[in-house]
């Protein structure tokens, strides 16, 4: 059961994940046109470096979720990779959550009133003169610690279901 | 306002605490910044959170970690950098740990390419840790070279970091720029003769037991394995040098340029254009949280007043200039084991650099030994950028054990590196004298 | 023990004189006036926050108190951030500009705009002009033709209506920009800070008369933190900025001196644009902020303002 919603988190954290990894694309071909416009015809953007760098939060943000589901957030593991399952399963439920805890509150709640108040008075890029809503590049912020929250009930639901598979192979082996 | 000198023991204690638990390192970072924050700041302060994500991650200056990340990752699914490993092969082969210093060499030309260290540290694990894994190299050295060669991204300009320095230190940036050329290269130097030594007295793990030499035709036939990455660092410096590309546009060319390459390779296909999207934003993700935590513990330990703590240290010391000078050094690599770059450069150059003039030293020799210093820190444990790169990167079967100790050999190269230009400081100094 | 201990973030590096300035004749000063019942502890830009999301961080209170430009808030709060932080083609000396701030009424004006965004505007800090240097010299408004020039906001929209190619660029990038000519043209600080920034190396033209004379910055206060003073330290407050203003405009012009000095030494040379050429150019500049009129509120009220001024010194 509770396996069940972590594969559904994870399957929907990768369909986010997969549609942000397009963005490179994005990124590298809005660059190269801002460098061809600029230097062949002298016709540079206001646009090309904000929305590029906007792009990247968009990656980096809501691409996160999946890389943290995934197991990318790397660990110092010199003592770690040596513990049991089930020790590793109660560090991350007890003190990794409280860390993850602390660390995606903010995010969530301040990052979202930082959006929001950029949303609320239709904060437009002030350099590029081209006057692009920032606002959906910060609500990367709260969607994305909101979405790391989901990667994380997940995670911690796969540890478990690791310590059970254990002990019952454990059981097998006796 | 609390005392740095209580917060000190207490931040970084609890952060080695998580680390060595095995927390993630970005949760580790981040949560603990906010509960700090939160105790000895304010919860106002918490504020500051959101916004450094969001600097960070909408800096144009780093969209060249993704960029580069996306070259590499194109480079190693079409094949390319297998062709540069085995032309490295043909011709270095018989030398045991030539595939280690080609690592080196290639990385020296990166950093040529790059004005931030992470995007060729992660981009050479990418290329060259399972290219040198699968031709006989222990981990030792594939994992060194990489992160060690990695570092010098900031020494060799162009580089971001010595703008940084030169405008707290008021400093040319021209001259900083001249007088990292010479280091860097020593120090590629040095780290090629330690591998070629390495390499004599171990040669199971450079190169496995059997050694093959190729004939005069296998080399030159296998040179065509260069051509593509040729172009492609001819096409990337070539577009900074001509003025085409800004040197964070200038990724975009290398990242585009693969995806050419990969075509006249015949490699190219929707499959492999899509994994190295996939791989490129999971490392970039890696990378750029652990950033986004790191940037918060540096600002909080920044507002608690570091800066008064580092300036009471120095005061304190004798009044010899050398004593002040190395005191600085070993402030520098503490700072560096368990703090990012741009937090140290914030706490710390505006203290030294007055001082510094102050006994007389040159300013732009100190601040290519700051640099050599923040590429160090890059490489110390407990808290070392490229460590953790390379941990997201390597194989599995690679620990984190395995890392630390593998960069210890390039840590004390480095340190030598400190010392040669400290006592000869025109290594530094002979070039930037020499051009303006 | 119940002393008041505010943090302020300049913009500014330190050592810089504006940042110089701001701890002297604002911090020292406002902790000395007021028998140490208010001292600050001052954090070079970038410190605590990144300045372009500085009103967010000041109204929210991650610092009592900031040094911003208005220039970057544009996006936030539409012209009036520009006119607030100057706008070519208009006020030319500092005296100039602190008579519209503290004798025209500019001063509630920008008051009033920030007070929206929960910040409380105790003043300008008056800066030194922020000038261009070139590749290539400039000394005509024809040269702007197809010059890539280091620019943002009205500015840029003003160099491109002569035909120029604006590139906007952050601060890391410029000097090597510069050098592989990527840009061939930047305006930035004056001209000290043009020297800190090393362009005299790769930018051998330092243009003359300066396109932005009366730039300023602005002392941000989080309005929670200034509500709960005691009336007397805000007075203190409140003639500090003036003090600090004027001690930046002051100590500047005597490093902007040596650095021009140091800069020509070294092979640059100055670029003067002719005054007739110059005076079309400015008014080019002023139709374009002339126009934000249009948008009506408070721009409208103070390009009226700004016009009204500039009528009475005779322009
Ligand atoms: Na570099
Ligand atoms: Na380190």
């Amino acid at each position: 059961m509770l396996e069940r919603l972590s594969g559904y988190i994870d399957q929907g954290l990768a369909v986010i994940g997969k549609i942000v990894a397009f963005l490179i694309f994005a990124m590298i071909g809005v660059i190269v046109f801002e460098m061809i416009s600029r230097g062949l015809f002298d016709m540079p953007s206001s646009w090309a470096h904000e929305l590029s760098a906007w792009m990247l939060t968009l990656f980096i943000l809501l691409g996160g979720p999946w890389a943290l589901a995934k197991g990318q957030f790397v660990r110092v593991d010199v003592f770690h990779a040596a513990m049991s399952p089930k020790m590793k399963a109660l560090i991350d439920t007890f003190v990794s959550t409280i860390l993850f805890a602390c660390f995606a509150a903010v995010l969530v709640w301040l990052g979202g009133k930082f959006a929001y108040g950029s949303f609320l008075i239709g904060e437009r890029s002030a350099t590029g003169g081209w006057g692009g809503p920032v606002w959906i590049a910060k609500a990367a912020i709260p969607v994305g610690g909101a979405l790391l929250c989901l990667a994380w009930v997940s995670h911690l639901i796969r540890l478990w279901a690791a310590v059970k598979a254990e002990a019952a192979g454990g059981e097998d082996n006796a | 306002m609390p005392d740095p000198l209580l917060v000190t023991p207490l931040l970084f204690g609890s952060m080695l605490f998580f680390l060595a638990l095995g927390v993630p390192i970005a949760i580790a970072l981040g949560g603990l910044s906010a509960a700090m924050i939160y105790f000895f700041w304010s919860p106002m302060a918490l504020n500051m959170m959101p916004l450094r994500a969001f600097q960070n991650t909408s800096s144009f200056e780093y969209i060249a970690i993704p960029l580069f990340i996306f070259m590499a990752t194109m480079l190693q699914k079409s094949r390319i950098a297998e062709d540069l490993y085995d032309t490295m092969q043909k011709f270095f082969g018989g030398l045991r740990g030539g595939l280690a210093i080609g690592t080196i060499i290639i990385c020296t030309v990166f950093a040529a390419m790059a004005g931030i260290s992470g995007a060729a540290t992660i981009s050479m694990g990418v290329l060259a840790i399972p290219a040198m894994l699968s031709r006989g190299y222990g981990k030792d050295m594939a994992l060194g070279s990489v992160a060690a060669g990695g570092s010098l991204g900031i020494l060799i300009p162009p580089s971001v970091t010595m703008i940084v320095y030169g405008l707290v230190a008021n400093t040319s940036i021209g001259k900083l720029y001249a007088g990292g050329v010479l280091p860097g290269l020593l120090i590629a130097v040095l780290f090629s003769v330690y591998l070629l030594l390495r390499g004599q007295l171990q040669p199971s793990i450079a190169g496995g037991a059997t050694m093959t030499r190729y004939s005069l035709g296998e080399k030159l036939v296998s040179l065509k394995g260069l051509v593509l990455p040729l172009g492609l660092v001819a096409s990337v410096l070539g577009s900074i040098l001509l003025g085409v590309a800004s040197v964070s546009e200038a990724a975009a060319i290398g990242a585009g340029g693969a995806i050419v390459a990969a075509a006249v390779r015949r490699q190219l296909n929707w499959q492999s254009m899509q994994e190295s999207a996939f791989e490129t934003l999971l490392l970039s993700c890696m990378i750029f949280w652990i950033i986004i935590g790191a940037s918060a513990l540096s600002t909080f330990y920044t507002a608690m007043g570091a800066s008064r703590l580092i300036e009471g240290m120095v005061l304190g010391l004798d009044l010899n200039p050398y004593v002040i000078l190395i005191g600085m050094q070993v402030i520098l690599l503490a700072l560096g084991m368990v703090l990012d770059t741009v937090g140290i450069i914030l706490i710390t150059a505006p203290i030294f650099v007055p001082i510094i003039i102050q006994l007389g030293f040159d300013p732009v020799w100190f601040g290519i030994l700051y640099i050599i210093n923040m590429e160090i820190g890059f490489l110390t444990p407990p808290f070392g950028y490229n460590l953790f790169y390379l941990r997201g990167v390597a194989p599995d079967s690679v620990s984190m054990m395995d890392i630390y100790k593998s960069v210890i050999p390039f840590i004390l190269l480095m340190l030598l590196a400190v010392a040669i230009c400290i006592i000869f400081p025109e290594i530094i100094l002979y070039l930037p004298n020499a051009i303006f | 023990d119940d002393a008041i201990v505010w943090r302020i973030q300049s913009n500014l590096n330190a050592g810089e004189p504006g940042y110089v300035a701001l701890q002297e004749k604002f911090a020292n000063l406002s902790k000395e006036l007021s028998g140490g019942r208010i001292s600050f502890e001052v954090y070079p830009v970038g410190a605590l926050f990144p300045i372009k999301d500085g009103l967010e961080a000041v109204s929210v209170g991650l610092t009592e108190m900031a040094v911003l430009t208005g220039g970057y808030y544009a996006g936030k709060m539409g012209p009036i951030a520009n006119l607030e932080s100057g706008v070519p083609g208009s006020l030319r000396t500092p005296i100039e500009r602190y008579n519209f701030f503290y004798n025209e009424g500019f001063l509630e004006l920008a008051r009033k705009a920030y007070e929206a965004h929960g910040v409380f505007y105790l003043g300008p800090q008056l800066s030194s002009s922020w000038d261009i240097m070139s590749k290539k010299p400039i000394t005509s408004m024809a040269d702007f033709q197809g010059l890539k020039i280091r620019s943002f906001g009205l500015e840029a929209k003003w160099y491109e209506s002569m035909g120029a190619t604006p590139v906007f660029m952050g601060g890391g990038e410029i000097y090597t920009a510069l050098a592989t000519g990527v840009l061939d043209a930047a305006r930035w600080a004056s001209a000290s800070g043009n020297q800190n920034n090393s362009f005299h190396e790769v930018a051998k033209y330092y243009v003359q008369p300066s396109p932005m004379p009366v730039p300023n910055n602005f002392f941000a206060v989080n309005q929670t933190a200034w509500n709960a003073l005691p009336e007397d330290i805000k007075a203190i407050l409140n003639q500090a900025v003036v003090a600090s203003s004027f001690d930046y405009i002051a100590r500047a012009d005597m490093l902007d001196s040596k650095a021009l000095r140091e800069m020509q030494e070294s092979g640059v040379q100055i670029s003067v644009i002719p005054d007739a050429e110059w005076a079309q150019m400015e008014e080019e500049a002023a139709k374009l902020w002339k126009g934000y009129a249009a948008q009506g509120g408070l721009a409208q009220k103070g390009v009226e303002m700004l016009e009204k001024f500039l009528a009475k010194l005779g322009r």
